[in-house]
């Protein structure tokens, strides 16, 4: 693995406390580089979990980031490091997010072998090796399905926020991971709102409960889109990081 | 475990199905049966999944948990209590009248995912299709792989002979 190739980094604060760091981390697995925000709500803090979520450009252009820096002041969510990781080639602006959420096994490895070390040695080293129950991936829509992929198929997370999953591009391959992953207590967050991804929860539920994980499920007025997810991070978050 | 492994050898000695059985490039086992019934009839006791202790004299409790269909879960216990195999839905669909199971558990086979579907043949004739495959066998000393396969092919047969007869009727 090459982290050489980290091309740039800017650090800003937000507030007071809280601190952005970008940089573009090129990716052998994906054969690109991968844009990527870190958000670290209390850099005071030295121990706290890491939270990933993907379609980061998009979450932090809609205002996800900003909701998720003032509920943590308001301490209505712990504090946490996030890591928005988009799916957006910075060079072509191509969103790439239909290659890499559609159960894709070098996405996985991407995360595994590449994002989580130099994230949690490079740019948030803690000096011990973190464990999976310390962090967290959140996805929307067919990051949604990616996160429910992820959750079969990785080792590296325990808890899993999955928002509006829409899982028909490779259902019944997901099915298959889930009903053979080894993965066990894992903690499931499952939403929908209305007219939005009700036909896809059943099945993901049904199947996380047979394998006897943690799952809460919410349902909300709001449709698809950020609206209706932003509504979401401190029920999605309080459960995720309890 | 002996018991099953008597049915296996005499499942290959009884391997005088009226079904086509064949291999693929994609199946580990192939089973096919010609029904003189109507597609919708076949698939509507086809589609039922938690009358397996009706049509498979292997099985003579079946317990149905979530929904009927996709991430519904069936665990199946042999007539004497002793065995069971556990069997997740993968998907099911009415439009292509066809569903897809894993057993993930019960069975010396690692990865195993089956698929029965039925397929229109015009007035009042269809086929049934099931299909099996796995990833691994598991050594046991119970059986060994032929035998297993002779057990699928046994029990599938028996399967798709009865859900041709109750739709036939």
């Amino acid at each position: 693995m090459r982290y050489s190739n980290v091309i740039f980094s800017v650090l800003f604060s937000l507030s007071v406390n809280a601190q952005t760091t970008q940089f573009l981390l090129e990716s052998l697995h994906l054969n690109r580089s991968i844009s990527i925000t870190a958000f670290d709500t209390a850099p005071e803090v030295r121990d706290k979990p890491i939270v990933y979520l993907t379609d980061g450009q998009k979450m932090i252009e809609n205002g996800s980031l900003n909701v998720i820096e003032t509920l943590t002041r308001a301490n209505k969510v712990p504090v946490a490091f996030y890591v928005f990781v988009s799916t957006i080639d910075e060079a072509s602006g191509v969103d790439f997010r239909n290659e890499y959420f559609f159960c894709n096994e070098n996405y996985r490895r991407f995360f595994e072998e590449e994002l989580i070390p130099h994230i949690e040695e490079s740019v948030f080293p803690l000096g011990r090796k973190r464990k999976s129950k310390e962090r967290s991936l959140v996805g929307i829509s067919f990051g949604g399905l990616n996160a429910a992929y992820f959750s079969a198929t990785a080792t590296s997370f325990q808890s899993y926020g999955i928002l509006s999953p829409v899982t028909y591009p490779c259902q019944q391959e997901l099915m298959k991971h889930i009903a053979f992953s080894k993965n066990k207590d894992l903690k499931i967050f499952l939403s929908t709102g209305t007219n939005d991804a009700e036909r896809y929860l059943p099945p993901l539920k049904a199947s996380y409960e047979g394998k006897g994980y943690q799952v809460k499920v919410h349902k909300t007025d709001g449709a698809h889109d950020f609206d209706n997810w932003n509504k979401q991070w401190e029920v999605v978050l309080a459960y995720l990081l309890k | 475990m002996r018991i099953t492994k008597m049915i296996a050898v005499v499942a290959f000695a009884v391997f005088g199905f009226t079904q086509i059985s064949a291999q693929n490039a994609d199946a580990k086992i192939t089973k096919t049966k010609i029904v003189e019934a109507s597609v919708d009839k076949v698939w509507a006791e086809l589609r039922k999944l938690d009358n397996i202790d009706e049509i498979s004299s292997f099985v003579g409790k079946v317990e149905f948990t979530g929904p009927m269909g996709a991430g519904g879960t069936r665990v199946c216990t042999a007539p004497d209590g002793k065995g069971k195999f556990k069997e997740n839905i993968l998907a099911f669909d009415d439009a292509t009248r066809s569903y897809t199971y894993a057993v993930v558990e019960g069975v010396p086979a690692a990865g195993m995912v089956s698929n029965f579907k039925v397929v229109d043949l015009g007035y009042n004739k269809s086929m049934i299709v099931w299909t099996s495959t796995y990833e691994k066998f598991m050594q046991n000393p119970q059986m060994n792989e032929e035998q297993f396969n002779g057990f699928l092919n046994q029990a599938s047969g028996e399967m798709i002979n009865n859900i041709a007869a109750l739709a036939s009727k």
